[in-house]
């Protein structure tokens, strides 16, 4: 029998002789069909791919395809001149391939993206840094050309990236609108040379926007900020507008869309336009404004309202491309109120929430809410409590009558009840009881007249804009909670009903859209609008992710323009308090159970420990507490008032089984750092967490060390380390402890572990990476000792330390390549060390 | 009470018994049991043989409790070619096998032994120069030597310097 050529760990024994797959006529890799080796060839790096390029002619299609697949160029840095031109010289030689062979290459261009590399900023001292920003980023116009002319000719683009904050030329915009398989696409917007306020324009359409009915009533005079008069806003109306289809606006149909660092408030309309042309189709949806915006509304606001009680870092840094209104000759409050009240609006208009949310509230504010706000005393609130507890007691039970075959008459029974009794506080509620007053009214005159209102209409969110007026740190949650959501369980309730007799019509519809998504063929705008008209009015928008950073978040606005049911991802960071958000979404998911998987907050608060203890399935938890002392993004609502032992006893329990990642991740203060109990339980049941990043003690640093065998999916683990004294080489000792450790256990992956100081943020920090941890594994198979084999690289510093220089030297006596220096930019795949995440940001 | 089993029939004739929870790590034939409902006869699997088969089923056992992969996640972490010590004890065989082992994973649609033989295949590929890789894998080299230096020009920007 001829000796075959066998695979030994990953390495082939070589026969030149005999192949017996060839000769026997069976499969050889060339044999394979093009799907497995494209599966295969997506394993191997570009260097390997060019190489199996030239293999034969079918390596050679498979090849070209992941080679030129996604093409990116990622390293625009104004402060790393070598990098940047070498990765520039790069992406220039591909876009050169692609147009000296554009019927070979450019069509198999599915994704391009524009990156930047932003230099480290792990200190905390950089970044407080006002000047360390991506200003300066300027890739020119000759590289806009370039890709201006390559977008022409890739008609199968997916995914336009521009992940840097520099001007995109609408040329390139038209570009992208000539692509038809477009569907996902990521704007940042530059800077602007001097933050300016909200152009009355823009002010203008959003008002018409939402119908403000009041809005020249005594409390906002914004003519009086705008001086111009109605003639000359006409014709610059005319000038402007027309305008605001030249970038954004010219898009349509994505399926995920990201426009990040709004700065220019005229951008809106076009962001608003391409959101409203996409409504059917978005899935995915992130938003920000850019810090320098959002900071200039609310530390003028403060500033002017409470100054004794700005931080001292915040209050001493003034950065001058914020004007100093407090020096115009307007009354500031109104600017800031005005400006405030634009922020609030602009994710309803981008949503397209105005008529749906005009309807909701009107339902909710005028019918109920002052009936409730004004006699809280009174019959219907003992009802409402009638109801809820009906309410709850459904939910218990399931708990209290398991195993019983009756148990579903009980509930239908239950359900019943409670439906009569909402129905009978429907009725009650229509008969408006003379004298009634909202809470606007029953407030003092001078805080009726500075409210601003472009939600006028809105007698729930006057409510809300009056309180933050007068505690922009400490809202009155259940008051606005109570305000707007009383009753929201009732439309709630509804909705789901109406999702059901819907269905069939949904189902249609969807079936509709894959054939003219199948065929390309765009139906007629009016269809299209009826159908799109049909889809908000019942549903809201049909998104499965979505993250909104820095801009305002109104609870209406989601409940209106959302379909809550069909989110799954939802990321909400710096946009105030969300205590309202979690509480709706709470709501919903008693009617209704909820999609949501994964959750992004930097507002932890007993009402959402309550949702996602009620969630049925969590896998990902990122929560967050930022650092008053921060500059760049300090927290605009209070400062989170949970323990760790809530979040272990609201999520840990009910999810740990689940979750994949989790993030606890405290700046401000050391509440959440591990006790005991939680360390055994993450370590214990965490099973299939793959990133972990927590804070910990000093003694729950040693209890996590000891139990880390029982976190077998583990990839990366970051822990900060909350302590009072401070010393690196402290630090040092205890993370290469943790790696050696980490490097006698069997039955674990853990490839990075990173360690820092927790001191408004992380200080000092480095991540580990356990190198040729597949030998160890391997080595550990074959029953041989594989400590020597392994060796952790600093992947976050400026140096060996005594530790690493060591084992390196351990490494090279065993034939090892030394351990190189790695920058943390290296380290892909690892979500909550993406540099977003990281920065608590989008 | 006795673990449910299906026979399975290979394209050799030779009948197999397997436990049920071990055969639905192939998403075929959880599926078709799902449309078609419990079965005592033997499910022909027309395109893998007998030893094939039997490999197929031994990695299928050893990983019937490993919980079900998320698509999101196998995407981020694509690059790696780490492979699991026991995957790489299994994978320890000759080249033909590999690839049989391969096309029935993809036929019978069990993701986690297709990920396995894959990154095997790639582990194979990584670090070697064409020629190379034609040795190891017997292929025909089919382009003239003006072609393969004018594909290798255009992916010039591709290779490491």
């Amino acid at each position: 029998m001829p000796p075959r050529s066998t695979v030994a760990g990953g390495e082939a024994v070589d026969n030149e002789h005999t192949h017996p797959a060839r000769n026997a006529g069976l499969a050889g890799l060339a044999d394979l069909p093009c799907e497995i080796l494209n599966s295969i060839f997506a394993y191997i790096g570009k260097d390997g791919l060019a190489k199996l390029a030239r293999v034969c002619g079918k390596f050679n299609v498979v090849a070209s395809a992941l080679l030129y697949r996604r093409l990116f160029c990622h390293s625009i840095c104004i402060e790393d001149v070598v990098l940047t031109h070498k990765s520039m010289d790069t992406f220039n030689a591909i876009l050169e391939t692609i147009h000296a062979y554009p019927e070979k290459y450019a069509n198999l261009v599915q994704t391009l993206q524009i990156n930047s590399v932003p230099p480290n900023e792990t200190e905390p001292t950089q970044a407080l840094s006002p000047n360390r920003d991506d200003s300066l980023i300027n890739p020119g116009r000759f590289f806009e050309s370039l890709l201006r002319i390559t977008l022409s000719r890739t008609l199968n683009l997916t995914r336009f990236d521009w992940n840097i904050r520099a001007e995109l030329h609408p040329s390139v915009f038209r570009a992208l609108s000539r692509i038809d398989a477009l569907q996902h696409l990521c704007v940042r917007y530059p800077k602007i040379p001097q933050l300016e306020l909200t152009d009355k324009l823009i002010v203008e359409e959003l008002r018409s926007f939402v119908k403000d009915d009041l809005s020249n009533r005594e409390g906002l005079q914004s003519d009086y900020l705008y001086p111009e008069s109605n003639k000359t806003m006409a014709a610059y109306r005319e000038i402007i507008m027309p305008e605001a289809t030249k970038t954004l606006a010219r898009l349509s149909d994505l399926k995920s869309l990201a426009v990040l660092d709004i700065e220019d408030m005229r951008a809106i309309v076009e962001v608003a336009k391409c959101i409203g042309q996409s409504y059917s189709t978005l899935k995915t949806l992130k938003l920000s404004f850019s810090e320098e915006r959002s900071m200039m509304t609310r530390r003028q606001s403060f500033s002017y309202f409470m100054p004794a009680q700005i931080g001292p870092n915040v209050a001493q840094m003034q950065p001058q491309t914020i004007p100093d209104l407090l020096d115009q000759a307007t009354p500031t409050w109104e600017v800031v109120f005005l400006e405030q009240s634009v922020h609030e609006t602009v994710l309803a208009y981008f949503l397209g929430a105005g008529p749906r949310l005009e309807r909701h509230e009107t339902k909710l504010g005028q019918k109920k809410i002052p009936q409730m706000m004004n006699d809280p005393s009174s019959q219907s609130v003992h009802d409402r409590d009638f109801v809820k507890a009906m309410g709850l007691l459904a939910g218990a039970m399931p708990k209290l009558s398991a195993g019983d075959s009756e148990l579903w008459k009980s509930l239908h029974i239950l359900k019943h009840v409670e439906k009569a009794a909402k129905l009978y506080l429907q009725l009650n509620s229509q008969s408006p009881q003379p004298g009634m007053q909202s809470s606007l009214t029953r407030r003092s005159p001078s805080s009726r007249t500075v409210t601003p209102g472009l939600f006028a209409s809105s007698r729930s969110l006057h409510s809300l804009t009056d309180v933050a007026v007068d505690h922009p740190g400490a809202v009155d949650h259940d008051s606005i909670w109570k305000a707007c959501f009383g009753d929201l369980q009732i439309s709630v309730f509804e909705r789901s009903v109406e999702h059901e007799i819907d269905s069939s019509i949904k189902e249609k519809w969807a079936l509709r859209n894959v054939r003219s998504h199948g065929t390309r063929t765009r139906s007629t705008s009016a269809e299209r609008k009826s159908h799109e008209d049909y889809v908000r009015a019942k549903h809201g928008m049909t998104l499965q992710n979505l993250s909104i950073h820095l801009i305002p978040v109104n609870p209406c606005v989601l409940e209106a323009a959302v379909d809550l049911v069909s989110l799954k991802h939802l990321s909400l960071l710096n946009v105030g308090s969300q205590t309202s958000t979690w509480k709706l979404l709470q709501d919903c998911n008693e009617v209704q159970p909820l999609q949501l998987e994964s959750i992004h907050t930097d507002h932890v608060t007993e009402t959402f420990l309550g949702l996602v203890s009620t969630l049925n399935r969590v896998t990902e938890l990122f929560l967050f507490e930022r650092s008053s002392q921060a500059f760049h993004a300090p927290g605009f609502h209070e400062t989170s008032l949970v323990g760790i032992s809530e979040i272990r006893h609201d999520i840990l329990q009910h999810h740990i089984k689940h979750l994949r990642r989790l993030v606890i991740r405290n700046d401000e203060q050391k509440k959440w750092a591990m006790d005991p109990a939680t360390v055994c339980l993450v370590c214990t049941r965490g099973v299939n967490l793959i990133e972990l990043s927590v804070g910990v003690n000093t003694s729950s640093l040693h209890m996590m060390n000891q139990q880390l065998p029982g976190l077998t999916s583990l990839v990366a683990l970051q822990m900060d380390w909350h302590t009072r004294r401070t010393c690196t080489r402290t630090l040092r000792a205890a993370h290469t402890g943790i790696v050696d450790n980490v490097l006698g256990i069997q039955k674990t992956r853990i490839e990075y572990v990173a360690m820092c100081y927790s001191k408004s943020g992380p200080t000092e920090h480095r991540v580990m990476r356990i190198k040729n941890r597949a030998a160890q594994l391997k080595s550990w198979a074959a029953g041989a000792g594989a400590e020597l084999n392994v060796a952790p690289a600093v992947v976050h510093g400026n140096s060996l330390s005594a530790y690493q220089a060591h084992r390196a030297a351990a490494v090279a006596g065993t034939g090892v390549a030394e351990c190189p220096f790695i920058d943390m930019q290296d380290i892909e795949g690892i979500k909550m060390w993406e540099r977003p995440n990281w920065k608590m940001k989008l | 009470m006795s673990v449910p089993t299906l026979t399975f029939q290979s394209n050799d004739g030779v009948e197999i018994t397997v436990a049920r929870d071990v055969a639905e790590r192939s998403v075929l034939i959880k599926n078709m049991l799902g449309d078609l409902g419990d079965t005592d006869e033997a499910i022909p699997i027309p395109n893998v043989n007998e030893a094939v088969l039997r490999k197929v089923i031994e990695w299928c056992e050893h990983h019937k409790g490993d919980p079900p992969n998320t698509g999101d996640d196998d995407d981020s972490r694509r690059k790696t070619t780490d492979i699991d010590e026991w995957d790489q004890k299994f994978m320890q065989v000759d080249q033909e096998m590999l690839f049989e082992i391969i096309l029935a994973a993809n036929y019978l649609d069990i993701k986690g032994l297709l990920d396995v033989g894959c990154k095997t295949v790639a582990n194979m590929i990584k670090g070697k120069s064409p020629e190379e890789i034609r040795k190891t894998f017997n292929i025909q080299n089919d382009f003239t030597p003006e072609e393969e230096d004018q594909i290798r020009r255009e992916n010039e920007w591709a290779e490491d310097r």
